[in-house]
């Protein structure tokens, strides 16, 4: 009844999965209804809100852009994934001191797009994390502490860097 | 009765919410996270594509045929089962409005629900929905307020002459006589965008029926529980006992989500009919055609002044565009009322007039959105103020000085009839000239100066934000279905721990934070460890809702006083077992302690004795339990104010607006959580400049909306919104419990005429004026075209 | 907002991904990053029967320099295009257009083929085909003609790709040692779509600019080749910039030009000498000249 579905087998944060999935299922819904990952969220379906950014072989990527059977081998990360031990992650952390989740909705597809940023480079201007920030809408904080915060982020993370140098 | 507490502990910190942990690890749970009861059916709904038209017929036949397809129904069908809602009951100046969830026979607006199916599958859903077939006889369209209150315009409701439901007049004493002998009268004519509230989450509801129990219980995206609860058991009349609705998580609101929607009330009506669980996600194209839209009004202003730049006199002829039906709980007059008394503002003119209407259209209907009437309402009074500065050869801000209702004018009762005992609008406007470095703007910018293909200009707004209104506001502003009220229970658990309730809901706000900050005040413990909660009739007190910055001074006077009597108590009990007087008690760190002395009691103590759990009785007297309750209704309104401040660059090339730097002088009273507060108004300017300079909503001359996507709505992103220097200000009101102001919507109310003002002055000396938003880069482009020549 | 069922296709190379899309009926398509397309079936304005996924295809992703050209690969990502050294080095007006088109998410999906391909009148990608006259590569099975992108481009969404063909590579010319390039493009928002953008690369000599290309995005369903800016700006001392550009009457010639909520046809109409103004001046720039 739901046409011929096609095995996938892929890791989601570090856990593997096996489902059969129609060919028309997007992704955001396979990791929202049928692996109950239900961080990430659906704001548009049409790629422009970034809500539903996720993480597709360590490059992020719109989930409602994707289907699922498209990532069949990947290796995907999600907001659930960011934190896997008790702390929060040093991004998670700086939107927490900064206040820069109100709603929490975009919240996600905020962090994941972050994260990507501080994994290319630690030392971005202000100007760099407002254009990569820039294909997820936020509509609570104006983006002041969001950008705040993930300034912030970055220098934690090169405080971290330098004394594990130490 | 209030304790005014000099020093604060918890109230005034900038505490890092309690909400967040959470919401960062992706473990929120908005109404479409929320697991879903097996058998669980998913709705959809058949949309007009047309604005007006009879329905000559509905035919389901195939859909009902289609994989996955549980059941369809049109009206006929189900509004048996379903009352018609009354947003507005007829009473003098009003007339009664009336709108069924699913029309019978005519549909208003494209996007007004025809029938609904119901399918196993969300996927299947929607293919099932193509293939249902509707004819319509095409009614005549009206879509602007033009076209409806023009003579022998198509009537939108049958019953409503002229397609006008509320119009209301006001008129000081003595108005036609000062207006007449003014030196000068400047006017214009100020037109907002029609605008969406775009909540990054849509709207969403998930309705669950206990035939066994008879008991309805529904999830819903909703900023307003308990006003759900109680239009659900008249429209479906049922008893209130047996619905329950919980907000969960909510994804963003903005007064959109404050209404009654029809898809809520068939969810529950549908679920009650199969007995089992109905659910409906709304996506972005539902989202913008069937959400409340906002704004779309016509301001006629006029402003009538003195030589020496008094303002004397405001005229104002307001019309609204309501679109198709009014909406529950508000009705057809918050727009209309709202934007007439919000103008006066900052400015202590002695003479207001105002003639203000309510207009049906053919298009969706226009609902409260962050704001309501006041960004335009001050957009309109700061851009006169601008031409009128530009007419007399008075600098900008010496007019707003000469003008700003002054300390020594305090309490003031404005032209419109609003008191307010504080308002710091000169203090306000200095700290903001200085955040924003104005006579340095001036000092580098030379009026006219291009630089790098940019003119440059600073706009200053002086406004006023109504916040926290009563029952006694409500009902004078004609709002019978709005309470005003809100209420909190405060409790000690047996093992002394602290837990809240409080009727609200909450998107986004901080609610937790702030509520858990006042209890913590008056309890002596850290607010990390009081737990409160919201959003669910079952479990919290009968409250209006979160809507018109209202949370903080209405449901915090509830928390407040709940919390003080309960901290009464825990000071009575312990006063009696440690042998002192109740007033020799102080809660400190989560003990009770007699002042100056080593004697304490844990709470754990005292929950136990409050609970008969130990040996120690409780005092002779007291009630078992450490629960208390309380409900605050303020007294009429709170007016909060602020100054903004905005630095724009406006490209001559391509008429493109900019904001370079923001600043704003924000007063709320008495903060809770200042780091909250500038939450709130960065939240609220960004807003403002979505507003004035890209979002519209659009709908054709036929009534089709043009906008259904975000690549058409266009919001603002990071690239568009500078970072925002604030400085705050804190007003001693004891008009308020707790000294506490709104401040959820200042910040759009500001930014709008800020960036206008900004605008205004980047044109200089060409000489014009922007009077319709928003400001898109080919309006400006003409503005400058004649200097460019 | 969800999508029609269709049938699924996973080619693992292009010769497989040829064979499926022949034996595939004429509304199957083949699906590249998805980031245009797949909007468009969730919205339900496109419906293809069958989806051919090029993901796989390793041999559709690589980037070569060869004989004065740079061939990019259909799949190859925006991203990697946008960072890659190769690309940076021989044509980096293809990069500095990739940087403005979509976010970093959208182009770790999104494609060079997949944007050509889709037509979309703001495409940056297209503006600078139809400028360095770059060629488009399309195959079937059994067959591969190449198409100037002066030809490529119909109407908006519309081009000369068959049922049964796809495009598997785009020909940009290795640009000159000594060009400068630069795109340029305005919006309603600071980093969003476009409503009017120019594609420009030059050469100075002897102080005069000795070689120009120009095109415009956005002002027309296709990308539109400014050749008669090119020519009145062809010899120019770069003080002559603004009033060469003032000399040509109507740089759009006669051009379809849009009209939509972003802005009128007159508007665009404004926007393109003052843009082609700034691009030049952005690129003359980049060579430490003084314009």
């Amino acid at each position: 009844m739901t046409g011929d579905k096609i095995d996938i087998s892929v890791t989601v944060n570090g856990r593997r999965y096996r489902r059969a999935v129609e060919p028309r299922r997007l992704l955001a819904d396979f990791l929202r209804y049928d692996l109950r990952l239900t961080g990430t969220h659906v704001g548009c379906a049409h790629g422009v809100c970034g809500a539903c950014t996720v993480s597709i072989d360590g490059r992020t990527a719109r989930s409602c852009l994707t289907f699922a059977v498209q990532v069949d081998g990947a290796e995907l990360e999600t907001v659930e994934g960011l934190a896997p031990d008790a702390e929060l992650s040093a991004i998670q952390a700086a939107f927490h001191r900064n206040h820069a989740l109100q709603c929490g909705f975009c919240t996600p597809g905020f962090l994941m797009a972050a994260r990507q940023l501080l994994a290319e480079t630690l030392t971005p201007t202000e100007e760099e994390v407002r254009t990569a920030l820039s294909g997820n809408l936020c509509r609570c904080t104006g983006y002041v502490n969001i950008v705040r915060a993930v300034m912030s982020a970055a220098e934690d993370l090169r405080a971290n860097r330098e004394a594990s140098h130490v | 009765m209030s304790d005014p507490r000099p020093v604060f502990r918890h109230i005034g910190r900038p505490v890092p919410r309690q909400e967040d942990d959470r919401l960062l690890r992706g473990y929120g749970a908005y109404v479409d996270d929320l697991p879903e009861p097996p058998g669980t059916l998913y709705l959809g709904c058949v949309r007009s594509p047309v604005a007006h038209a009879r329905i000559l017929s509905i035919d389901l036949a195939e859909a009902l045929q289609m994989p996955g397809v549980v059941a369809g129904y049109t009206a006929a069908d189900l509004t048996p089962s379903i009352r018609t809602m009354e947003p507005d009951r007829p009473k003098p100046g009003y007339k009664a409005t009336f709108r069924d969830v699913m029309p019978t026979d005519r549909v208003r607006y494209v996007g007004d629900t025809v029938a609904v199916l119901l399918a196993e599958d969300p996927y299947l859903l929607e293919d099932a929905l193509e293939t249902v077939f509707v004819d319509y006889e095409a009614l005549p369209v009206v879509v602007s307020i033009e076209d409806a209150i023009a003579e022998g315009a198509a009537a939108v409701h049958d019953d409503i002459e002229g397609n006008i439901p509320f119009a209301g007049e006001y008129k000081t004493e003595g108005f036609d006589a000062v207006f007449a002998s003014a030196h000068l009268v400047v006017k214009d004519t100020f037109r907002s965008a029609r605008m969406a509230g775009v909540s990054l989450e849509p709207r969403g509801v998930m309705a669950s029926y206990d035939k066994g129990k008879g008991a309805l219980t529904l999830w819903s995206s909703t900023q307003i529980p308990h006003l759900l609860q109680a239009s659900l058991g008249e429209l479906l009349d049922m008893a209130e006992s047996r619905i329950r609705v919980v907000a969960p998580d909510v994804g963003g609101g903005f007064g959109i989500k404050a209404h009654v929607y029809p898809e809520e009330v068939i969810a529950a009506a549908l679920a009650r009919r199969h007995g089992g669980t109905v659910k409906w996600i709304g996506d972005r194209q539902d989202d913008f055609v069937t959400s409340t839209h906002a704004r779309d009004y016509r301001y006629d202003v006029e402003m009538a002044l003195a030589q020496d730049g008094t303002i004397l006199a405001v005229r104002n002829r307001l019309h609204v565009n309501i679109g198709a039906y009014a909406c529950f709980p508000f009705g057809s007059s918050a727009e209309a009322g709202g934007g007439a008394i919000y103008l006066p503002g900052a400015y202590k003119f002695a003479h207001y007039a105002y003639a203000t209407h309510s207009v049906f259209t053919n298009t969706a209907p226009v609902g409260v959105y962050r704001g309501v009437a006041a960004p335009i309402a001050h957009f309109a009074q700061e851009g006169l103020i601008d031409r009128a500065a530009a007419a007399l050869g008075i600098d900008k801000l010496e007019m707003r000085r000469k003008n700003l209702v002054q300390p020594e004018d305090l309490p003031f009762t404005n032209a419109a009839g609003i008191t307010s005992d504080t308002q710091s609008h000169a203090a306000c406007l200095e700290q903001a000239l200085a955040a924003i470095d104005y006579d340095g703007f001036r000092r580098d910018h030379p009026r006219g100066e291009i630089r790098d293909g940019k003119r440059y200009g600073i706009g200053i707004a002086c406004i006023t934000e109504h916040t926290g209104q009563g029952a006694s506001r409500y009902r004078t502003r004609g709002l019978h279905r709005v309470p005003g009220f809100e209420g909190a229970t405060v409790r000690m658990t047996a093992d002394g721990r602290l837990v809240a309730a409080v009727s609200q809901s909450t998107q986004g706000q901080g609610h937790l934070t702030v509520f858990a900050q006042i209890i913590a005040e008056h309890l002596g413990i850290d607010p990390s460890a009081i737990s409160v909660e919201e959003g669910d009739t079952a479990t919290t007190p009968f409250g209006s809702g979160t809507f018109a910055s209202r949370a903080a001074v209405v449901a915090g006077g509830a928390v407040f006083r709940a919390s003080e009597a309960l901290a009464a108590k825990l000071k009575r009990i312990a006063g009696h077992h440690l042998e002192v007087a109740p007033e020799d008690v102080e809660l400190v760190d989560g003990e009770a302690r007699v002042a100056g002395s080593d004697m304490t009691m844990s709470f754990r103590e005292l929950a136990a004795i409050a609970h008969s759990l130990e040996a120690r009785p409780l005092p002779d007297g007291e009630e078992y339990g450490l629960e208390s309750r309380a409900f605050y209704d303020p007294p009429n309104v709170s007016i909060a104010n602020a100054v903004h401040a905005a630095v724009v660059s406006v490209d001559v090339g391509t008429g493109r607006v900019a904001v370079e730097r923001y600043a704003v002088a924000h007063d709320c009273g008495r903060m809770i959580n200042p780091m909250l507060v500038a939450g709130q108004v960065h939240g609220g300017v960004a807003q403002g400049i979505g507003e004035a300079l890209m979002e519209a909503v659009v709908y054709d001359e036929d009534g089709q909306l043009l906008t259904t996507q975000l690549l058409d709505y266009l919001l603002p992103s990071t690239c568009d919104i500078p970072d925002i220097t604030m400085a705050h200000i804190e007003s001693e009101t004891d008009a308020t419990l707790g000294g506490f102001k709104g401040a959820g919507e200042g910040g759009v109310i500001g930014a709008v005429p800020a960036v206008a003002g900004a605008v205004n002055d980047a044109l200089g000396e060409t000489g014009a004026f922007v009077n319709q938003l928003p400001l898109r880069p080919e309006t400006i482009l003409a503005l400058l075209r004649p200097v460019a020549d | 907002m969800k999508p029609k069922a269709f049938r699924y296709h996973r080619p693992a190379d292009k010769a497989d991904a040829l064979r499926m899309l022949a034996e595939e009926d004429e509304d199957a398509r083949p699906l590249a990053g998805g980031q245009s397309l797949v909007p468009l079936m969730n919205l339900r304005f496109a419906a293809p029967s069958a989806l051919i996924d090029l993901n796989a295809c390793a041999d559709l992703a690589t980037i070569t320099v060869a004989d004065g050209v740079l061939e990019i690969g259909a799949m190859v990502r925006q991203r990697e295009a946008e960072l890659s050294p190769v690309v940076i080095e021989a044509c980096p007006l293809v990069a500095e257009a990739l940087a403005l088109n979509g976010h970093p998410a959208t182009r770790h999906r999104g494609t060079v083929g997949g944007t050509i391909a889709h037509a979309d009148p703001v495409a940056e990608l297209s503006g600078v085909a139809v400028a360095l006259d770059a060629e488009i590569v399309i195959e079937r099975q059994g067959g591969r003609r190449t198409v100037p992108a002066a030809d490529f481009f119909l109407d908006a969404l519309t081009t000369v790709v068959e049922p049964g063909e796809m495009v598997t590579a785009v020909r940009f010319p290795v640009l000159a040692p000594g060009t400068v390039t630069a795109f340029v493009e305005t919006g309603m928002r600071g980093h969003g779509l476009a409503v009017a953008g120019i594609a420009a690369a030059l050469r100075i000599a002897g102080g005069r600019i000795d070689w120009v290309r120009l095109a415009a995005i956005g002002v027309s369903p296709v990308p539109v080749r400014l050749a008669a800016l090119e020519e009145a700006l062809t010899g120019r001392a770069l003080g002559e910039v603004e009033s060469a550009i003032a000399g040509v009457a109507d740089p759009l010639g006669d051009a379809d030009l849009l009209d939509n909520l972003e802005g009128s046809s007159a508007y665009r109409r404004e926007l393109v000498p003052t843009l082609v103004a700034r691009a030049v001046r952005v690129a003359v720039d980049k060579m430490g000249v003084a314009a």
